[in-house]
């Protein structure tokens, strides 16, 4: 056997004695600093090349006034990093249907569906989303031709939901779906009545700081980088990290309600209460659905949970409130609480649902449509329920 | 606490920090063993736990007070007590269980404070060691927390030699680079290589029963099998290149323990480089004394290449039952034992045969080489499987695969690692080659530091990305 020599000649004895010359001091650290830099912009450079997005809605028209809308005959296509390159038309009415809203057609129920991102199914593929695949199935069970006219636009509030009722009832639906999710309800102004659209603030008489332009440049960067997001996309993937974080940042909502989320509570419930009565006065049914958020589905199955943490404490309160209203309700938290990490069926970093998890809303919005609530399903209600008790 | 892991980083730069405060040795020593103790009680906090430790430690001071005490008739009873404590604290599978202790106990480094207590009883027979060795010492050289978990197993001669110098050995700031340098790249090895390999093998296996083609089956079989063997080199040497980096920032030099072992060309030159200290170990208490016995016994010069046949598989044989108690692990150890001598046998038959300067030019040619060299990699992957599944997993893994399917795995892992390896070497080499002032360019502390900086960048950012614990150090649990 032979001497065994060192590994590396990464570390050369040679140089153990010697001094470290005064401008290495100096250039050791840049170098370092140097290679990070490299890398993170290498990482960027990749995760951009191997996860393309394209997450802008060309369709999109904003409007914090009277709430977000699609652009007319528009078609769009668009990817986030974690999904599909997904296409969406937009019909003559600027809603995400592929009929017509003009005429409904004949022998036909219509299902008018309101909300924002959530009830638009964003994120998949047209024909996977819960609507199409519920519209499908009830298409196949009750041999009836159903219309779908999507009017749910991204960033929608529920109080510009309210205003496009009007809108909706136009469309002489059969039934209207009320699609949210508690980020829907999460900001105050989503709410709230607003009279008066305050002015455009001022610029500041002085311009930021260095150190401010600095802070907000690199906050928009981060918000930016794909590699920054991809970097999410691992970390969120951990249920432990997800909950830590959103228990820690989120807005999670505690059992009693803490007093900002009593009075969102107050305000959905007016909202919904107005909806409710022009919708009875037109004699539409009206069917909330709430959805949760992926930190609240992560935290459905778990049997330890903080003090106060209650995840299916949004879905009793839109459930209360529903039957306050005469309106009907799917709770998908009661739905993803028997799934096992039902935070899965969501986009990680985006926290939309993802296809399995639409297929999951579809299948329980259909068994809602036939429940026998809605009249115009109510034929078809009858036919199933013989089999459904088989 | 991982000793790959951020913690146990922290915590040595924690003691490092209190050790360099004072020079003075009572310090050292003083620190040394806080650390050591500390780090102990980071697996377990129930003092009953310890008690067989202790026991274990304890008979080893004795042994070696005893001995250097010149009573040396009681070397071979302390011997077999030693030997025979540390076999029923592993629990091997020949003694009966009910023998053994049935509440829990910590078995943390066991083996190598083993290796150590062995060395010191032996060297203290034959008066090579220092005289009176205090506790203090002999606790510091058997619990030295940059060693416990996995070694590398260093002499005592050479651990005092620095540990109780007064001037201790020098540390200024191009030693501080450099052993940050030795642990950045071992926390990137043990943290990110070794992760992605065993999620490689993991993956694979988990591949195993489900529907494939028959190319993607033999994919399967190479991933599973070769997966393995770099993995446990990305685990241990990284381990080794974080406590050498460590110690050495205590001021002291713990030996190599690899040194590029799948450039091998062969599996005796293989063990010179692949776990150095054990093999060296073996070979000065085992391989040694076992050669000089037997050719005392039959002292013929031509039967002495075949005795050193015989003590290389015994010497081996028994590297691969220290690392098991069970039956797979004797078969391990028989099938490193077999490796090594045939080898050896190979090697004496044909200076035999073709003559000596002939075979020497064999061993020079460059295509013999690429081809040893893959049938190392491969022999050493193939003997692992006894090392990281039991009999009846390799049965599961059998009967997964058609014979002819076998057949092409073993090819294909002999083909892939040749040419592999054969590139890995001639692409180091033309790196190495650019040189500056005599110095390779790529060995220039800006590219290191350049380096090193991408390498700990990428560890963090994947510890923080992953967010699971480190992956465990395999030979702890030896």
């Amino acid at each position: 056997m032979s001497p065994p020599t060192p590994e590396l000649p990464v570390v050369p004895t040679t140089a153990v004695g010697r001094a470290l010359p005064r401008r290495d001091y100096i250039i050791l650290p840049l170098i370092s600093l140097l290679t990070v830099l490299v890398l993170l912009a290498a990482s960027e450079v990749c995760a951009r090349i191997f996860w393309p997005a394209q997450p802008a809605n060309s369709c999109l028209v904003l409007d914090a006034v009277d709430g977000n809308r699609y652009k007319t005959n528009c078609t769009s296509r668009s990817k986030i990093a974690e999904g599909p390159w997904t296409t969406s038309n937009y019909n003559e009415c600027g809603y995400f249907s592929v009929t017509s809203c003009k005429t409904k057609p004949a022998n036909a129920v219509r299902i008018v569906i309101l909300g924002s991102s959530i009830g638009q199914g964003i994120r998949v593929p047209y024909e996977q989303t819960f609507f199409s695949l519920a519209s499908t199935g009830l298409n196949r069970m009750c041999s009836r031709s159903i219309d779908v006219q999507n009017l749910c636009v991204e960033g929608l509030y529920p109080i510009q939901v309210l205003r496009r009722l009007g809108a909706a009832v136009e469309l002489k639906p059969d039934v209207v779906l009320f699609i949210l999710c508690p980020g829907d309800v999460a900001e105050a102004e989503a709410l709230a009545e607003r009279k008066d659209v305050p002015a455009p603030a001022k610029a500041a008489p002085n311009s930021p700081s260095v150190l401010v332009r600095c802070k907000t440049w690199l906050k928009r960067m981060s918000l930016e980088s794909r590699a920054m997001l991809l970097a999410q996309h691992f970390l969120l993937q951990n249920k432990d990290v997800l909950l830590r974080l959103h228990l820690a940042f989120g807005d999670k909502i505690e059992q009693p309600h803490a007093p900002g989320w009593q009075q969102r509570f107050a305000d959905f419930d007016r909202i919904v209460g107005r909806m409710a009565g022009q919708l009875r006065s037109e004699g539409v049914p009206l069917i909330l659905v709430s959805v949760p958020s992926r930190p609240q589905a992560a935290m459905l199955g778990l049997r330890q949970l903080p003090p106060n943490v209650d995840p299916f404490a949004f879905g009793r309160q839109v459930d209360m409130i529903a039957a306050k209203h005469g309106a009907g309700y799917v709770d998908i938290s009661e739905v993803f609480s028997h799934i096992p990490d039902s935070e899965n069926l969501f986009y990680v970093v985006d926290g939309h649902p993802t296809a399995e998890g639409q297929k999951i809303i579809a299948q329980y919005v259909e068994q809602k449509l036939l429940d026998g609530s809605v009249p115009a399903f109510s034929y078809c209600a009858r036919q199933q329920s013989p089999e459904r008790g088989k | 606490m991982g000793t790959a892991s951020l913690q146990f980083l922290a915590y040595s730069f924690a003691v490092i920090l209190v050790f360099n405060l004072f020079r003075s040795v009572a310090w050292r020593q003083f620190v040394l063993l806080a650390a050591g103790v500390g780090f102990l009680l980071c697996f377990s906090q129930r003092p009953v736990e310890f008690l067989p430790l202790a026991a274990f430690l304890a008979s080893g001071f004795v042994s070696l007070r005893v001995l250097q005490a010149g009573k040396t008739g009681a070397f071979l009873p302390l011997l077999i007590v030693v030997i025979g404590a540390f076999m029923w604290l592993k629990e091997y599978a020949f003694i009966p269980s009910a023998l053994f202790l049935q509440h829990p106990y910590l078995m943390v480094g066991l083996s190598y404070i083993f290796f150590r207590i062995l060395h010191l009883i032996i060297d203290a027979r034959y008066g090579e060691l220092p005289r009176n060795i205090s506790l203090v010492s002999y606790l510091n050289y058997t619990l030295n927390f940059t060693t416990l978990v996995s070694g590398p197993i260093q002499r005592y001669q050479d651990f005092a030699e620095m540990h109780l110098a007064r001037v201790p050995l020098p540390l200024n700031v191009v030693v501080a680079g450099q052993s940050l340098e030795r642990i950045v790249l071992g926390f990137f090895k043990v943290n990110v290589l070794s992760l992605i390999l065993s999620m490689i093998q993991g993956r694979a296996l988990g591949m195993i029963g489900s529907r494939q083609g028959a190319s993607e089956q033999v994919l399967t079989g190479v991933l599973i099998a070769a997966a393995y063997p770099l993995y446990l080199y990305c685990n241990f040497s990284g381990y080794i290149d974080i406590v050498i980096g460590v110690a050495r920032l205590l001021r002291f030099a713990l030996p190599e323990n690899f040194n590029r072992p799948f450039s091998s060309g062969n599996f005796i030159d293989f063990w010179n480089r692949w776990h150095i200290t054990l093999s060296e170990w073996l070979k000065t208490y085992v391989y040694n004394p076992l050669l000089i016995v037997t050719m005392r016994r039959w002292p013929l010069p031509a039967a002495e290449p075949f005795l050193g046949v015989f003590a290389f598989f015994v010497t081996f044989f028994l590297v691969g039952l220290w690392h098991g108690q069970n039956a797979a692990f004797i078969f391990f150890g028989v099938l490193q034992g077999l490796g090594v001598s045939l080898t050896k046998l190979y090697q004496v038959l044909m200076a035999k045969w073709i003559g000596h300067k002939q075979y020497r030019e064999l061993s020079r040619n460059w295509l013999y080489n690429i081809a040893t060299r893959g049938l190392t990699f491969t022999w050493f992957t193939f003997t692992l499987l006894w090392f990281w599944s039991n009999w009846t997993q390799l049965g599961v893994l059998a009967r997964s695969f058609r014979p002819s399917e076998i057949g092409l795995v073993w090819i294909a892992i002999f083909l892939g690692a040749s040419v592999i390896l054969a590139l890995w070497e001639a692409i180091r080499g033309w790196l190495l080659s650019f040189q500056i002032a005599g110095e390779p360019l790529f060995m220039s502390r800006y590219v290191r530091t350049s380096f090193s900086t991408a390498l700990a960048a990428i560890a963090l950012a994947t510890l923080m990305i992953l967010n699971a614990p480190e992956p465990p150090i395999v030979y702890k649990a030896f």
